[in-house]
């Protein structure tokens, strides 16, 4: 069974640890649609990147990197409400300044500050040498610093052994060292769920008005035999856990348009495609319930990887191994 | 879905002139009828001025012309907008009819009913799109029947035969129109996406704002909290007398602010929304204190009865777990999972004493050296400290300390609840649960400074 995508019979052979990683800045608003933690694809973009690196490197041109854990320890928004029953607005800076010198017009952003510890497979035809790893531990504990993770910059990793290798068998070796932290998982069936329960109740609902659900607390009121107003507070999500609502990546909007077609952009020599960004829940789970194998929380089905669906014109990132 | 009538349609157009007319001369109407009151001659005149140009301009032909010739150029049609990621992108917009459906739990455009149409560019050529926007029948805009290519429609833009063909092309294409050139800008946010792990194969995504389904978004969350139901239900609810009825409140809802003090220079629904959209929060859970456990001046190490309290509800489960001497994988798990339900309890109140007590707090109580190296990490940056840095970042036994002052605690939490089983070593049930203890200690151990960084 092939992990990344259809065409490779590369293994994992071990995990890389990136222990408390403090991000400063990181991009806040994930999508038109939510804010609060960043987007998935931010962090695999990042760790793509850096296995990009590793196929310049010498000692380690036949290793890559694929899925990669979310583990988040702390996430502070730089926002404000005046008081509880206001909305939050994002604090805004007014930068970079234009040539003549004047304060630019508001574009708004959403930042935030993050401390992540992140598991990355390690994917190579054999298992490391131990040359390889240290050369692994070394170079990728100072690509991480060097570059940009979803939008924001990494001020630094935890003091003692901020990275880590551990060999494919060892893999729950690497719970303990998650904690305190939650970890992110896909809620796709979690969210199909609650999508039918919502429709049993009011047929006209649509999934959207599902999603916007999963963040609403029903107020009831019950009469008391002697007539007082009890009030119950209810949501969707009792039972569930910490769900969420996240984007998971895009659907194409527009014909995919072959390289060279499509009039500035970045990379003129590949094809592109106008698309949106598709949404579902996400759920934070605590370490201590990932080490069941084969059970639903086994830890091997909490990385994140990118899938392409040609076909329907799909670009998700997703947990799940079976295609 | 079916043409109307010629007559219906030229009616329509006219209606929608007519308001157009009323609703840019409000104000000079109201003057004039003023103005005749008072007999006003000058003033009648002058308005009257007035009005004949505005008449003038919404002639058929007249509008039309413009229309067609001027406005339709200066403004772009679509469910999704470049404008919306960034005001000053000059990129295209897309009309985007869904060919497929999404996955079961996969929520996007295709999740809302009827999506209204956005147009952005030049705000003076907005009153084209109050032009296609304009209500036939109940559920039906003129829009509907141009995209449909509606005979009656396609005859009733202009006096003149060939000219209203020539009008209703120019809108359809602006509505429907595919793109010739796509072009994209500066601007716009662009996300290289691999499609193949080993090649160098990518595509280029250009996310664009998904106008319709934040529309849609805004309009459902402006009804939560701000409709007359709503408030009525809020008010009842703290009146005596009236009759309650339940409502529903949304948590940590944020707005951002598309387009500045400007909003109508991004899109028309921005116009109408004021520039606010809403956005549903997806914050992790953090680590927090829900019970502030307070440590004491003179206690010499956070396991105490104290801790006990804090993690009473994860110690009971490990005592129900105990009791239960079936050894079979579910109750071994069980165990597992109420000791680290009580490591939970630890990790939250060491990470609550961490993050909240200013750097150096550690100095004035009695707690064991060990437990303050690891409690109060800032000390260590503090001036003078240089010992208590060295000794937290040179000496490696002070994790495994913990977790011996920990295993010790928890042991003697199991003794007092279990005088009997304590005393009967050759209960298979107990070693069990020693190697349990055992076993999690190992792996802390081997932790090690990860847990307690």
């Amino acid at each position: 069974m092939s992990r990344v995508d259809d065409d490779n019979n590369i293994g994992i052979v071990g995990y890389l640890l990136f222990k408390k990683v403090m991000i400063d800045g990181a991009n806040t608003i994930s999508s038109p649609l939510t804010y609060g933690f960043p987007a998935i694809t931010g962090f695999l973009g990042s760790f793509h990147a850096m296995s990009r690196k590793m196929a310049d490197d010498e000692s380690l041109s036949e290793v890559s990197l694929g899925g990669v854990l979310l583990a988040c320890h702390d996430c502070q928004p730089q926002m404000y409400r005046p008081n509880s029953y206001n909305n939050y607005t994002f604090n805004q800076t007014r930068n970079p300044i234009k040539k003549d010198g004047k304060t630019a017009s508001i574009i708004e952003e959403g930042k935030c500050r993050l401390v992540m510890s992140f598991v990355v497979e390690v994917l190579a035809d054999t298992t490391l040498t131990t040359e390889q790893q240290a050369s692994a531990i070394q170079n990728t504990k100072q690509w991480i610093q060097q570059q940009r993770m979803a939008g924001g910059s990494v001020r630094g990793l935890a003091i003692f052994e901020p990275v880590q290798f551990f060999d494919n068998s060892d893999i729950s070796a690497v719970i303990p060292q998650l904690l305190p932290a939650f970890v992110l998982m896909d809620a796709q069936n979690e969210f199909a769920q609650i999508i039918n329960d919502v429709q049993k109740d009011d047929p006209d609902a649509t999934p959207l008005d599902a999603l916007i659900e999963v963040c609403a607390l029903h107020q009831i009121p019950e009469t008391q035999k002697n007539g007082d107003t009890k009030w119950l507070t209810t949501s969707r999500k009792s039972g569930h856990g910490w769900l969420v609502p996240m984007p998971v990546g895009y659907q194409g909007i527009s014909e995919l348009y072959d390289s060279g077609v499509m009039q500035n952009v970045r990379n003129p020599e590949y094809p592109s495609q106008y698309v949106e960004a598709v949404y579902s829940l996400g759920k934070w789970v605590y370490p201590q319930r990932l080490n069941r194998i084969g059970g639903e929380h086994d830890i091997a089905n909490a990385f994140w990887r990118y899938r392409y669906d040609a076909d329907d014109s799909l670009y998700l990132v997703t947990q799940r191994q079976d295609f | 879905m079916n043409d109307i009538p010629l007559e219906l349609a030229s009616n329509a157009v006219k209606a929608f002139l007519a308001s157009q007319y009323d609703k840019k001369t409000e104000t000079e109407q109201k003057q004039l009828a003023k103005a005749v009151e008072s007999n006003d001659l000058l003033l009648i005149s002058t308005l009257n001025e007035k009005l004949t140009i505005a008449k003038d301009k919404y002639q058929l032909d007249n509008w039309m012309d413009n229309a067609a010739n001027k406005m339709a150029n200066q403004i772009s049609f679509g469910t999704h907008i470049s404008k919306g990621v960034h005001s000053g992108s000059k990129g295209d917009n897309i009309s985007f009819e869904p060919q497929s459906s999404l996955p079961d739990g996969i929520v996007g455009h295709q999740s809302i009913n009827n999506h209204k149409l956005d147009a952005s560019g030049n705000a003076a050529a907005l009153p084209l799109f109050s032009f296609f926007d304009f209500d036939v029948d109940t559920d039906k805009k003129i829009m509907d029947y141009i995209i449909y290519d509606s005979d009656s429609f396609k005859s009733c833009l202009s006096n003149n035969k060939k000219l209203s063909a020539q009008y209703f092309q120019i809108f359809r294409t602006l509505l429907t129109g595919e793109i010739s050139v796509p072009c994209s800008s500066e601007y716009n946010k662009q996300v290289l996406w691999p499609t193949n792990h080993k090649t160098d194969a990518y595509i280029c995504t250009i996310p664009l704002y998904p106008s319709s389904l934040t529309n849609s978004v805004y309009e459902k969350i402006q009804h939560i909290q701000y409709s007359n139901d709503v408030k009525i239900a809020k008010k009842n609810r703290f009146s005596s007398s009236a009759e309650k009825t339940p409502y529903v409140t949304l948590l940590d809802i944020a707005t951002v602010t598309i387009g500045g003090s400007n909003p109508q220079g991004v899109s028309r629904h921005m116009s109408k929304q004021g520039g606010r959209n809403y956005l549903l929060p997806s914050l992790p859970s953090i680590i927090k204190q829900e019970r502030a456990f307070k440590l004491s001046k003179f206690a010499n190490s956070i396991f105490s009865t104290s801790m006990e309290y804090n993690a009473r509800e994860a110690i009971q489960s490990i005592f129900k777990s105990i009791k239960d001497t079936r050894n079979i994988v579910d109750v071994r798990d069980a165990r597992k999972s109420a000791i680290e339900g009580v490591l939970y309890q630890i990790f939250a109140a060491a990470e609550d004493i961490r993050t909240t007590m200013p750097a150096g707090w550690s100095k004035d109580y009695e707690l064991d050296r060990v437990e303050k190296l690891w409690l109060d990490p800032k000390r260590a940056d503090l001036e003078g400290e240089e010992e208590f840095k060295a000794e937290r970042e040179q000496d490696d036994a002070w994790h495994s300390q913990i977790v011996h002052i920990f295993a010790r605690w928890l042991n003697t939490l199991m003794q007092a609840e279990f005088k009997e089983i304590a005393s009967n070593f050759g209960d298979a049930e107990h070693l069990d649960w020693e190697h349990e203890i055992e076993d999690m200690k190992k792996r802390y151990e081997r932790a090690g400074k990860g847990v307690f960084l």
